[in-house]
């Protein structure tokens, strides 16, 4: 395990934001710690990092306790994001790759590389606030990858990103992990989760309510749905043994234990089937039927 | 490692910019405009003054002629009138400042009247006043048989030469040059503590609104950021004092060169025992600021805290001055040792008085103590501080930031 959390806590006045968390994040993979905002996702990251001490438990990082030559393999993007608005782009890359340990000859080289990369070489002597924000923000992922780290902790790194730069950035981390990176990530859409993670933790009001690799968590805790679109009478529908169905005039969705070929023995006399399919359960679904209503307005957020 | 690479951008922050360049340069012409302005006023207040005199006794004009005898007293050009008609017309074409009527009766009346272009000349009107009383006195003597001569031992002024003894030796020093030396030291002091201090405050609050605390948090301890940034804006000011002060003594020594008579005794001394109270005072007093831009959100909210800080600093600023001219006493010593206070006053009797090379240590060695103390505490509260958000904390929470491991 490249890291690993036991049994952290964090309160803040009254206020539990982090209880008895445990994590294990393997090498080369891209884990998502997901949940609704305040479910307590930023402030661990922050004890993991080392930004917060947690009132208990503890974190290590390849083995170690977290500590300045530890943060030195750390890529780190903070949620709410900023840099000095008056400073040079390059002056600031220079800075924050030399605080990451780069010889300053090597953090200018490195930086100019990636400016280049991102598009944004003409800008190296502007000064940040004269940036457009998505240019800022891939500044600021820059910032991330300039020290060449092995681990990526990014925290909502799509919030606030139009889709396409969206979509630059999950290419990035994917060719991140590609390289045997290992990206740690927090978000509150789950889709996006989907996507990109090998392993997930869903978290809610600071506990853990699951972790482990995504198709493990599928299999076990995702309802199997079929959807019929079809003509006839739906009562035949009904007939079909179910935990949960929804029924139209022409379609319906429901959750069984049958195979799609069981299922259309059992109607296939008695309807026309246009189209049937299994759908693979979402992570909201899973975290909705785990949590119960309290994951509702997850996306919402 | 990491300290210095703070320190370093830092200090290039504050001195790449042009408000930095700007004051650097114009300070030393504003202080010497503000130095040059009261004797160039001086100088014009000085300036001669036609005065026209209808004296019958014919005594009063021979005095007024006489050349100026003392300091306080202007030059004077009279000319004799014959009439108020005549003195009112010169008056008029502002060929005369102003028109002295002398009665015949003036020594026992002992009442003249001053016709004036510019009723608040009050110099003019003393250098008269006191020439005629001159006359009078004189006067009077000669009536009672004193003779000439006993009479000039009589009228002839006193000159009080101030003299310092230090260490059972005479120094050539005044009162007016060892006021003026605090003065330069004190105003420096105060004013590198209150604009450098408002500047690491702005870095320290930009850090937070900017949200870039998050990202140095992850890479560097907040000691070391604390560390980095009190380097860096601490040698900004630094700098620019060394620069001034590099001016100012070299205008020191220059002007000896042709004025030796403002030579003051031990200079360098005290120069140096400045240096090593700027650095200690400078250290003392930022981590203050630095805490209260650790605390808060807002430049408001800065705002609002910044009042009880000028104060603190202000306070032994302002009382060294009302203190300055009473002798040594118990109250001046014990804020010599206090080391929010030491800073200004141990500078105070580094140049008036002459505390042992002991006391001196003693005190600064104090303020430093208290700096790093200050320093511990402050980086405490700046550690939590830098990511609290929300309402202002409260002194307990404060309390509880500091006793966090």
């Amino acid at each position: 395990m490249v890291i690993e959390v036991q049994g952290i806590s964090k309160s803040f006045g009254e206020v539990k934001a982090v209880d008895s968390l445990s994590l294990s994040i393997p090498r080369g993979v891209v884990y998502g710690i997901l949940g609704p905002n305040g479910a307590g996702k930023t402030t661990t990251l922050r004890m993991i990092l080392g930004i917060l001490k947690p009132d208990e438990g503890k974190v290590s990082i390849m083995g170690r306790p977290v500590d300045v030559s530890v943060l030195s393999r750390i890529g780190y993007l903070p949620e709410e994001r900023g840099l000095y608005p008056k400073e040079k782009v390059l002056d600031v890359l220079v800075y924050l790759g030399e605080l990451k340990g780069l010889p300053k000859g090597e953090a200018k080289a490195k930086a100019l590389k990636y400016l280049e990369e991102f598009g944004l070489s003409s800008r190296a002597f502007s000064a940040i606030e004269e940036l457009s924000k998505g240019m800022q923000q891939k500044l600021q992922f820059i910032s991330v990858l300039l020290h060449g780290p092995d681990i990526l902790i990014l925290d909502e790194p799509f919030s606030g990103l139009d889709p396409i730069n969206s979509e630059i950035l999950r290419e990035r981390i994917m060719d991140e992990r590609a390289k045997g990176k290992t990206v740690l990530f927090s978000t509150h859409i789950l889709e996006q989760a989907e996507k990109m993670c090998d392993y997930v933790a869903l978290i809610s009001k600071g506990k853990k309510v699951v972790d482990g690799k995504l198709s493990e968590i599928k299999a076990k805790y995702g309802k199997r749905t079929i959807k019929i679109e079809f003509e006839g009478d739906g009562e035949a529908i009904k007939q079909i043994p179910h935990s949960s169905l929804r029924l139209y005039e022409r379609f319906a969705e429901l959750e069984t234990e049958l195979e799609v070929n069981d299922v259309l023995r059992l109607i296939i006399d008695k309807v026309k089937v246009q189209k049937v399919e299994r759908t693979e359960p979402s992570l909201n679904q899973i975290y909705i039927s785990l949590v119960g209503g309290e994951g509702e307005n997850l996306d919402n957020n | 490692m990491k300290t210095w690479i703070i320190t370093k951008f830092e200090l290039k922050r504050v001195v790449k910019k042009k408000w930095f360049i700007i004051s650097t340069v114009l300070t030393p012409v504003f202080v010497l405009l503000y130095a040059a302005f009261p004797a160039l006023v001086g100088k014009l207040s000085n300036r001669q003054r036609n005065l026209g005199i209808i004296d019958p006794t014919g005594r009063i004009i021979e005095f007024m002629r006489a050349p100026s005898r003392e300091k306080m007293e202007i030059p004077l050009k009279v000319k004799k009138i014959g009439s108020r008609q005549e003195g009112f017309s010169l008056l008029a074409k502002k060929k005369l400042d102003a028109l002295l009527v002398v009665p015949a009766d003036v020594f026992t009346s002992r009442k003249v009247t001053l016709y004036m272009r510019n009723v608040g000349d009050i110099t003019l009107v003393s250098t008269v006043k006191t020439r005629i009383n001159r006359v009078i006195q004189r006067d009077k003597l000669r009536k009672l048989g004193i003779k000439e001569e006993v009479l000039k031992e009589i009228l002839a002024g006193v000159k009080v030469e101030t003299l310092k003894v230090e260490k059972g030796k005479v120094k050539k020093e005044t009162m007016e040059s060892s006021f003026t030396l605090y003065m330069i030291f004190a105003i420096l002091l105060f004013m590198g503590l209150i604009g450098y201090g408002q500047i690491l405050l702005r870095r320290v609050l930009e850090d937070k609104r900017f949200r870039v605390v998050e990202i140095l948090y992850s890479s560097a301890t907040p000691t070391q950021i604390f560390a980095g940034k009190l380097l860096g804006v601490g040698l900004a000011g630094i700098f620019q004092l060394l620069f001034w002060l590099m001016l100012g003594v070299g205008a020191y020594l220059y002007a000896i060169s042709y004025f030796p008579q403002f030579q003051l005794s031990g200079f360098f001394p005290k120069f140096i025992i400045f240096l090593l109270f700027f650095f200690a005072g400078f250290f003392l007093y930022s981590t203050i600021f630095l805490t209260v831009g650790s605390i808060v959100e807002t430049e408001e909210d800065a705002q609002h805290l910044l009042g009880p800080i000028m104060m603190i600093i202000s306070f032994p600023f302002a009382l060294s001055f009302v203190l300055f001219m009473t002798p040594d006493n118990w109250i001046k010593v014990a804020l010599a040792y206090f080391p929010y206070t030491a800073p200004f006053f141990m500078m105070m009797r580094a140049i008036l008085s002459s505390p042992s090379i002991l006391e001196i240590v003693l005190s600064l060695l104090l303020v430093f103590l208290t700096s790093l103390a200050s320093v511990w505490v402050s980086a405490k509260i700046f550690r939590v501080g830098m990511l609290h958000t929300g309402a202002k904390p409260t002194l307990s929470q404060l309390w509880s930031w500091v006793k966090e491991k």
